[in-house]
């Protein structure tokens, strides 16, 4: 790992554009979130409790530490354009170094930010529930914090991924992960397009069901970035296919990173 | 780390790159060997649903779960893999439920949901809209409550542990509706013990308590239920409707002014018409009361708690007649 690019990385997500962002995102949207959740007519003690948890959920799951990743990430991995001209990061990057320690270093401060900015919301979550919807217990528990850690480390490997792509093809990447990430079964009841189906349609459109049918869910498992370690614990049945998914995609990530970056012509002193 | 020459710069680490062909080939292995549809033979005991079944769940003493899950519904079989092989849950559902799984099929040739009859007779009865979907019922048949969408362990522990409790709320509107006061004053009595439910059932919850104990010809208690009531529902929230009930019911206002002050709202005019309903049954007026019941039940039109009321006292009228 290269120190230079860790802190380099870890002090741009300091620098004074993002305040606003970065003041929305941690305060305002836990704060909107909890009053959102506890101004319901019908809100209050155990089901504030439920709401409390369901939105916890959502802070360790993937969508807010791959949104966050990308404020922290942001534009600084493969720049083609130069934001600072700082001649200390001159320096530091005249001589060549290996593509996976840049991608690997990128990779490090982004986890750092992402997981202080994610647990920073969720303690203003929990602070804003307390106060605004009579919670009785507090209900994140260790698993939850090990899932903000995991979901969170593959969320911005995810990112950093997307980062070195061509922006094109990151900005494409990004809205199909997203969408990917919304519509996943864990979150919604993403229910077959079979079910839909009459039986008099066209020959045509059956076929286009059935594709999207059987490409959506593997597309969908490579661009979701998300494990739930609950149930694993106290299970009479290990499934073993989510591990191996979450494991894969993490590593799949940062391999590609390295090789994009690899065939992409670029060079560290845009840094 | 640094490198000498720009060429070693572009080296992808071995280890990685083994790591990946390892994890991508377990992922493919156990993808394929995960292509069964939804097993039914996990720890949790579910029965089929068929006329068998049901006889069974109606005469048993345990809640009643129905899942209704589909082969090519995702959620449903993350749930299956996940929520339902967790030891807490099984024993939960084991001990305390009559568990009836419902599965929708996909037909290979056609590619149409295939439905069994009787099972199309539970999904419209149960307005079944979105998959996997639960219900838990009491086993004469009355809902206490659903639940859908995947649902984690917690999730599903929380809900059927509030079921548990909500159970003796829709116990006590079963027996209001069967004239059985006395056992309706008790279920809603322990239901208010132990629940933390929101103010709307808790409010409700006092409303019926006290109207079973009045039927029952226990005022003191009715009155010692509804002090409670005023003391605890007004506090919650700026609860004018349950006020006013609480009003009558203890003689302070009379019928007219609460019809008046419920007027402008249909559903809680049809809420406040039960209670001057049951309170003419109470002193023997039958027609004036069947009346207030046919009212709610012509202008109401919806499937609410005042409509199953109101439903039972016609029906219990009718029979008394005979």
């Amino acid at each position: 790992m290269s120190k230079a690019v860790f802190i380099y990385t870890f002090l741009r997500l300091m620098r004074p554009g993002n305040f606003v962002s970065l003041f929305l995102w941690l305060i305002a949207l836990p704060i909107y979130i909890a009053w959102m959740c506890c101004a319901d007519y019908h809100t209050s003690f155990n089901n504030a409790n439920f709401a409390m948890e369901q939105v916890a959920h959502f802070f360790t799951g993937p969508i807010i530490p791959i949104v966050t990743a990308m404020l922290v990430v942001g534009t600084t991995v493969g720049n083609t354009k130069s934001l600072h001209n700082g001649e200390y990061f001159l320096l530091t990057f005249t001589r060549p170094l290996s593509r996976f320690s840049y991608v690997f270093s990128k990779w490090c401060a982004a986890l750092l930010a992402v997981v202080s900015i994610t647990s920073c919301q969720i303690l203003c979550l929990a602070i804003s529930f307390y106060v605004l919807g009579h919670i009785t217990h507090y209900p994140l528990g260790l698993t939850d914090v090990a899932n903000l850690l995991l979901n969170a480390m593959a969320g911005t490997a995810l990112i950093v991924f997307i980062q070195c792509c061509p922006i094109w093809l990151g900005v494409n990447l990004y809205m199909v992960a997203l969408l990917c990430i919304m519509f996943n079964p864990y979150f919604i009841t993403g229910a077959s397009p079979r079910i839909a189906l009459t039986g008099t349609e066209p020959l045509w459109f059956k076929i286009l069901v059935e594709i999207f049918d059987k490409v959506y869910p593997v597309v969908q498992d490579f661009l979701t970035p998300f494990i739930d370690i609950a149930p694993f614990f106290n299970s009479i049945e290990v499934w073993w296919l989510p591990i191996f998914s979450f494991l894969s995609n993490f590593v799949l990530y940062l391999w590609l990173a390295v090789l994009v970056l690899n065939s992409r012509e670029f060079f560290y002193a845009n840094e | 780390m640094q490198m000498n020459d720009s060429q070693s710069a572009l080296h992808i680490p071995l280890w990685l790159t083994v790591a990946l062909v390892f994890l991508l080939t377990g992922r493919t292995i156990i993808f394929y060997k995960d292509q069964s549809t939804l097993s039914k033979s996990n720890g949790i005991r579910w029965h089929e649903l068929s006329a068998l079944s049901m006889t069974e769940a109606n005469s048993q003493p345990k809640l009643v779960l129905y899942s209704f899950t589909a082969d090519w519904s995702r959620p449903c079989k993350l749930m299956e893999r996940t929520t339902y092989l967790n030891r807490e849950i099984i024993s939960l559902i084991n001990q305390n439920f009559f568990a009836i799984k419902i599965i929708d099929k996909i037909d290979k040739k056609t590619q149409v949901t295939v439905t069994d009859k009787f099972a199309l007779q539970m999904e419209n009865k149960y307005d079944i809209f979105n998959l996997p979907q639960l219900i838990v019922t009491l086993p004469s048949g009355k809902k206490v409550d659903d639940r859908s969408a995947y649902l984690s362990i917690s999730s599903l522990k929380d809900f059927l542990g509030e079921c548990e409790i909500k159970a003796l709320y829709t116990k006590g509107l079963t027996y209001l509706a069967d004239g059985k006061y006395s056992q309706a004053a008790q279920s809603f009595d322990s239901w208010l013990k132990q629940s933390n439910a929101n103010s709307y059932y808790i409010s409700n919850g006092y409303l019926y308590c006290a109207l079973a104990y009045k039927m029952a010809s226990e005022d003191k208690k009715a009155m010692d239920i509804l002090s409670l009531a005023l003391e605890k529902c007004y506090k919650i929230q700026d609860d004018k409707v349950t006020k006013s009930i609480i009003d009558f019911l203890m003689g302070r206002i009379n019928e007219d002014q609460l019809i008046q002050q419920m007027e402008s709202e249909p559903f809680n005019l049809a809420k406040a018409r039960y209670f001057t309903g049951m309170m003419k049954l109470k002193n023997g007026n039958v027609k004036a009361g069947k009346i207030d019941f046919q009212f709610i039940l012509e202008k109401h039109a919806s499937y609410s708690d005042t409509d199953f009321l109101a439903n039972g006292q016609l029906k219990l009228i009718e029979l008394k007649s005979r």
